[in-house]
């Protein structure tokens, strides 16, 4: 059953006296339950197209249909429903709030939801205790690592039970052990049967993933899916 | 709103520093505006009693000469009154008190030991002392209907003059050689101005004046009857007059009316217009103060685009970052308004003990100027506050989680 589905999804802007194509007519349909990783050099257009999934920005122009919703035509406002409700992000720079606890800021998705603070606290604190900061939840990200700020973003970016989680270079900052263990605990999220998108340039990363696709100059080059036994099958464009 | 309130709060104090430089602003800006509309007040109270009787609906009335001549009457005659003539007015329903007024300027009054003070007589009634708004010090008594009656030799006298005679209540004092009981003495005026030497009289029974001097009455105090314009009791003296003396009812100069109205309106006009400046004054540094706020608000946004990114990313509409900036700028300027007021009033305290010139009065805080500086506070708040917090609602997310800062 596909979550995601975009049809010629373009992101055109003017960057001085150059007209640049972010995005050029991306065709893309994302299951529920998949694990996939989008890769591609600086300036492929990776980044751009997880904003646009992400909800975070609106394409030039194509179809966007996610969990049976057009949201090509949302507003400001149902978009942002749509990212508290639908999308959990995980970024490559953490993006929590400095003055707030680790709870407080897995708590926070919840205020836009208008959750009550029982039931807000109690989600936040099963969450941390799921990706093992149990015993951190009043800290603040200044007293945490690198690797401990990154699960307390992942936890932020489950605690509204997100039909996908967006990772923007999840490993980007963090050194090679505590990255195994966030691609660990992605692996693990993926056997819960989440739907996952990493968006990263580290081919190593995006090897632990079920699928591949390749981006270049805004288009989608390739389309690889791997199989358990690491057998790889290429969809094409136009396939 | 309570988790919004809740994480501003946190906000707040996460930017201590910054937090404080905006309450600051404004509790300036509230303490100006506060402070001088007090002064204001004050010089406005301490003033407005020095023409308390200008203020008041107590008219005067003094005989004087006729202007016109009058069936068959020729013109410049002199007009006076007996006492019962005057208190044939009593029975007016216009009037509802009276007061006649004799007086000696060239009474010779000694103490004592026979040292010359300077001061001179007025014959008065009961009705005197309370229409004329005299303020008396204590142990003293008024002059009753019994000292009237009874032709008391009592005196109320000024203040200066019993500073300057050594007199307190209980000493004697004589007039022509007549010995008078000191029974009271007015209490030292408020005001920057007195009204005709009131302070160095000596206020006689009218019984008694009439008993040493055989004069008439020179002026009496009229106060009206509920519902009664100055207009229309000068207008009702003046033919009562007209009818007693045969003079012209149109003769204004027969009898002085004096209608202080116009002065009234003037000077109150005028002490107002201090009381405006002063608080227009504050109210300019309370806008800077609002300024002092905006610009903060606005470099909050700035160097927190990216958590309004975080927050748009996580779910925030562009009405949740709205009121949250709105919020926070409405905090801050609530506490320095708070904080504000209440040193206001402990700076008004403190200036009405260290003890200000007389002429300055005694500053107060009236409920008004708390009101007004209230009102201008929330609407300099939504201003300071809405543009700001309108620039973060305004943000793209994708934009706003690139920013640097």
């Amino acid at each position: 059953m596909s979550l995601v589905q975009l049809k010629d999804i373009s992101k055109h802007y003017q960057s001085g006296d150059e007209h640049v194509y972010a995005l050029d007519g991306v065709t893309l349909t994302i299951k529920k339950g998949e694990f996939l990783s989008i890769l591609g050099p600086s300036g492929s257009g990776k980044s751009t197209l997880m904003n646009v999934l992400g909800c975070l920005d609106k394409p030039t122009a194509g179809f966007y249909q996610l969990d049976d919703h057009d949201v090509s035509s949302f507003s400001s406002k149902e978009l942002a429903a749509v990212r508290n409700s639908k999308i959990g992000f995980v970024f490559q720079s953490f993006n929590l709030l400095e003055y707030a606890t680790a709870l407080e800021n897995v708590m926070l998705p919840l205020v836009y939801a208008g959750v009550n603070l029982r039931k807000r606290r109690a989600k936040a604190a099963e969450l941390l205790e799921r990706v093992g900061l149990g015993d951190r939840m009043s800290h603040k990200p200044n007293q945490l690592s690198g690797g401990q700020k990154q699960r307390v973003a992942i936890a932020r970016a489950l605690v509204n039970d997100p039909q996908i989680i967006l990772a923007d270079e999840p490993t980007g900052a963090l050194d090679s052990k505590s990255g195994a263990e966030i691609e660990a605990l992605f692996s693990e999220l993926h056997h819960e049967g989440r739907t996952l998108i990493v968006v990263t340039h580290d081919i190593s990363l995006a090897r632990r993933t079920k699928r591949i696709i390749n981006i270049k100059d805004g288009k989608v080059v390739d389309d690889e899916i791997l199989e358990p036994s690491s057998t790889i099958y290429h969809r094409r464009e136009g396939d | 709103m309570r988790p919004m309130l809740q994480q501003i709060v946190q906000m707040l104090f996460a930017h201590r520093l910054r937090s404080l430089l905006a309450v600051t602003a404004v509790v300036w800006g509230i303490v100006s505006v506060l402070v001088l509309m007090a002064l204001g007040e004050g010089f406005y109270q301490i003033n407005a009693k020095s023409f308390s009787l200008l203020m008041s609906d107590t008219q005067l009335a003094l005989p004087e000469m006729t202007s016109k001549p009058w069936q068959g009457l020729p013109a410049r005659r002199e007009v006076s009154f007996t006492e019962p003539e005057f208190r044939l007015l009593e029975k007016q329903s216009a009037i509802k008190a009276l007061s006649v007024v004799f007086q000696k300027w060239d009474a010779a009054v000694t103490d004592i030991t026979g040292h010359t003070l300077p001061g001179y007589i007025r014959g008065v009634d009961n009705n005197y002392i309370a229409m004329r708004k005299i303020k008396l010090a204590s142990g003293s008594r008024n002059i009753s209907t019994r000292d009237i009656n009874r032709y008391s030799r009592i005196a109320v006298i000024g203040w200066q003059l019993a500073q300057q005679g050594g007199l307190t209540i209980g000493d004697k004092l004589r007039v022509n050689g007549v010995p008078f009981l000191v029974a009271g003495i007015t209490r030292q005026s408020e005001g920057g101005m007195s009204m005709g030497r009131e302070d160095n009289q000596v206020l006689i029974p009218s019984s008694t004046f009439t008993e040493l001097w055989n004069d008439k009455p020179v002026q009496i105090m009229v106060t009206p009857a509920a519902g009664i314009s100055g207009v229309v009791l000068r207008k009702n003296l003046l033919s009562f007059f007209a009818s007693q003396k045969h003079f012209d009812p149109s003769d204004k100069r027969a009898v002085w009316l004096p209608d202080f109205s116009q002065d009234v309106k003037f000077f109150t006009t005028l002490l107002r217009g201090i009381q405006l400046f002063l608080g227009a004054s504050g109210a300019m540094t309370l806008a800077v103060g609002a300024l002092g706020v905006a610009n903060i608000m606005f470099l909050s946004v700035t160097e927190r685009t990216r958590e309004i990114g975080v927050r748009l990313a996580i779910g925030a509409s562009p009405n949740n970052i709205l009121v949250q900036f709105l919020l926070e700028g409405g905090v801050l300027v609530s506490i320095g308004t708070a904080v504000g007021i209440a040193l206001s009033y402990v700076l008004i305290l403190l200036l009405n003990q260290m003890g200000l010139p007389d002429w300055l009065g005694s500053p107060v805080i009236s409920a008004d100027a708390v009101l007004m500086a209230l009102s201008v506070t929330v609407v300099l708040a939504l201003l300071a506050s809405f543009f700001p917090a309108r620039r973060a609602s305004n943000l793209i997310p994708v934009i706003a989680l690139s920013a640097r800062v």
